[in-house]
């Protein structure tokens, strides 16, 4: 005999077995409780356990009993009752365990625990929406970056957000978001249905971002422009061999002119709508100035630089701090001479950069946990695109409230801005986008 | 990784081994005829507020869990999920087939009985007739085999208990096992303790403690035990100061929990023999309210007791 039942499975498709088929249980209800059957009970305990008790003992015993009877009753309900069903742990830590694969071993027992305790945790409190929003249209690329890897086996068509579903999240995310950002790890872009995807977005009044390694159509570009995104250009050198080297698929000698041609586009509109962003690498150290006068000429009027992470986070900047500083100073020089404005990050691996241009980074302190989300291709929500390999859970699994607010989502908040925070977050050259782009 | 939970849910507090207290744990424990504490819906209701907690390691025990009259119905709601790994701990004074056939029966990844046996000594502290128990074990291998199956293993395992009893042989009780085929774990009698003029059941000398390391270390008997005996070895070298790793982070309440025959909810198995350490009541409210009383990884200091705790994190974690 069990106390807890599920309706057999071919029994008629009640509302009951609808919801234990869904992983509900039910208890069974108490026995009947009849005076008669009420008198009964009494009557056997009082000839066997309390035969030797005095009359105040056994008054003192029928009104507890009483009692007993009413509160067990109460407890269960006047029929079956369903058991509060609680939130369903136990085959979704498979996303929790992808994260800390990412997690190195010696840090792994507090990710865990942390973890556990917020699967603990009763809290029902719900975290505001995020103001800020990232959708990665796209998880593929038509070039492949030294230190990416995202379009190492060319584009690949199964890696592009389904317009429902970024409709399904924009939806729940652009009503409350100031802003919104169309990246990720690979090239918005070449979205087959980019056009459908940006109706989506042009419904919400957002403040607007793109990334993009400018390889799309000039007009693609121009249209973004009218919908009134900023477009963050991915450049990482000034002269074509270099750039070719790490940019490999792309060619230098096509994107200059489009550079050009955009510019003189955006430059027609009052917001700095054109951002190039430089990544600097061991490649790429002595191109920054040059990449500096080439944008300059091109009419960019900002360039944000930040800084190539190993993925062992190794720090190679240590070795060619010297280097690094005089093509920083040279690049601020440069910036002031053409009027460009330079964003420099705050810091090189753990040494501090002393130069008027040097902007606050993540690593000094992020608000991403509580202030931005990133909605990947394939619906995996993670905390920002900075290749951060954290995810809080899938939108195809579950819904946006339960992921935002699941064990996984507080955990990372737990943790971040702490001693603790998870490694891709302990260097972060990310200079955030209020400071870069809507100051 | 993978992340597992583990629940030592002790299924009642009646032992047909000791009388009032446990002579290994130095519990108390309930009589034979004693009545149950825990309805068996309440051991279901908990067990599906456990899995649905993310718990798939399961350890039924007690008490001796085969005297519990429904022991056989314990595990029905975890029956049909094929994630889990599920063993009975028995001392197999009672052969209790219908608990080893419901067990068996279920789809869960791993279903095992482990069967308590520390010597083959005729007078032994569990007061047990190991022919009897070998007898018992042997039965359940053979219908381990058959109920085993690719996606189900099934399996029987002796738990071997060191203490004063078996301290000069238990390696050589392992060693005659293993050539049954029968992997048996080991595990230090709970609580021990280092004295310089041991007496008691789990009282040992340094150099006492010293022996049963090495000797722990040097077992081999290409059985999965092989993989999990070692920790106890490392265990009681940390114990001794010999271990060069420091304070550990404990999955205390977090990584595993243990339920008591009464339903009292503890972090851990050196906890639970503390009553005043409970976080919280079965019988009162559900395991989920109990578990919201740990908010983060314990910190409080390493004793002979934390033997389970050590162990799983260790499993579970590398360490």
């Amino acid at each position: 005999m069990t106390h807890l039942i599920r309706p057999a499975k071919d029994s008629p498709p009640t509302k009951q077995a609808a919801a234990a088929d869904a992983g509900g249980w039910w208890i069974v209800k108490p026995p009947r409780l009849t005076p008669r059957e009420l008198v009964q009970d009494l009557r056997a305990r009082l000839t066997d356990e309390f035969r030797d008790a005095t009359a105040l003992q056994k008054m003192e015993f029928v009104l507890l009993r009483l009692l007993q009877h009413v509160a067990y009753r109460l407890g269960y309900g006047v029929d079956r009752t369903r058991t509060i069903d609680l939130p369903w742990h136990g085959r979704t830590f498979a996303t929790m365990e992808r994260n800390l694969d990412d997690i190195p071993e010696e840090q792994r027992a507090e990710w865990l625990f942390q973890f556990l305790s917020e699967v603990n945790s009763t809290t029902t409190r719900q975290a505001a929406l995020p103001r800020s929003v990232v959708f990665e249209l796209s998880g593929t690329c038509n070039l492949n970056c030294i230190g990416c890897g995202v379009g190492s086996t060319g584009i690949q068509h199964d890696r592009f957000m389904p317009v429902s579903r970024l409709q399904e999240a924009a939806a729940i995310l652009c009503p409350g978001a100031d802003h919104v950002r169309i990246n990720g790890l690979g090239e918005a872009t070449l979205h087959p249905e980019l056009e459908s995807c940006l109706d989506v977005l042009e419904a919400f009044p957002t403040e607007r971002e793109v990334i993009t390694n400018l390889t799309a159509p000039s007009r693609t570009y121009l249209r973004l422009l009218d919908l009134g995104f900023v477009l963050l250009v991915s450049w990482d050198a000034a002269t074509a061999p270099v750039f070719e080297a790490i940019r490999r698929n792309a060619n230098f000698s096509d994107l200059l002119p489009r550079l050009h041609e955009v510019a003189a586009a955006a430059a027609r509109h009052t917001l700095p709508p054109l951002v190039l962003l430089f990544t600097l690498r061991p490649q790429n150290v002595g191109e920054l100035v040059g990449t500096v006068e080439l944008a300059a000429r091109a009419g960019v009027r900002r360039l944000t630089v930040n800084v190539f992470i190993r993925p062992d986070h190794t720090d190679w900047t240590q070795h060619r701090q010297g280097e690094i500083a005089a093509a920083f100073a040279g690049a601020s020089t440069m910036a002031r001479r053409e009027g460009l404005h330079l964003i420099l990050p705050d810091h090189l691996g753990a040494a501090p950069v002393e130069s008027p241009d040097a902007h606050r980074c993540s690593a000094s302190g992020c608000g991403f946990a509580w202030s931005q989300v990133a909605v990947r291709w394939n619906g995996d929500v993670t905390p920002c695109n900075m290749m951060n390999p954290y995810t809080y859970g899938n939108l195809e699994r579950a819904d946006f409230a339960a992921v935002w607010n699941g064990p996984e989502a507080r955990c990372f908040r737990g943790r971040s801005n702490s001693g603790g925070r998870h490694p891709w977050c302990s260097g972060c050259y990310y200079v955030h986008s209020s400071q870069v782009v809507c100051e | 990784m993978r992340i597992h939970r583990w629940l030592d849910f002790k299924v009642t507090n009646r032992c047909n081994c000791a009388a009032r207290r446990c002579d290994y744990c130095d519990v108390p424990v309930d009589l034979p005829a004693a009545p149950e504490r825990l309805p068996l819906a309440l051991v279901h209701q908990t067990l599906v507020d456990a899995r649905r907690l993310g718990f798939d390691t399961f350890w039924i025990l007690g008490g001796e869990p085969s005297i519990r009259a429904d022991v056989h119905h314990v595990v029905e709601p975890l029956a049909d999920d094929r994630e889990l790994r599920i063993t009975i701990v028995t001392n197999g004074r009672i052969p209790n087939w219908t608990m080893v056939d419901s067990l068996f029966a279920t789809r869960a990844q791993r279903a095992c009985v482990q069967v308590s046996l520390d010597s083959l000594a005729r007078e032994n502290p569990k007061h047990s007739r190991p022919v009897d128990v070998l007898t018992f074990v042997d039965g359940i291998a053979e219908r381990a085999r058959a109920a085993s199956r690719p996606d189900h293993s099934c399996a029987v395992e002796v738990h071997c208990v060191i203490s004063r009893a078996n301290l000069h042989d238990f390696d050589d009780f392992v060693r005659d096992m293993s050539k049954r085929r029968i992997p048996v774990s080991l595990a230090m009698v709970c609580p021990w303790a280092i004295v310089d003029e041991p007496r008691g059941l789990r009282e040992f000398s340094r150099f006492e403690l010293l022996d049963i390391a090495a000797r722990i270390a040097g077992l081999r008997t290409g059985l999965p035990t092989d993989a999990f005996n070692p920790i106890v070895g490392q265990f009681v070298n940390r114990m001794l100061g010999n271990s060069k790793a420091g304070r550990r982070a404990c999955g205390a309440g977090l990584t595993h929990l243990v339920i008591n025959g009464d339903g009292a909810v503890h972090r851990c198995m050196a906890e639970s023999f503390r009553p005043e350490t409970a976080l919280g009541t079965l019988t009162l409210e559900r395991l989920h309210a109990i578990l919201a009383r740990v908010p983060s990884a314990m910190h409080c200091d390493e004793g002979p007791a934390c033997f389970d705790g050590f162990a799983w994190d260790r499993l579970a974690l590398g360490y």
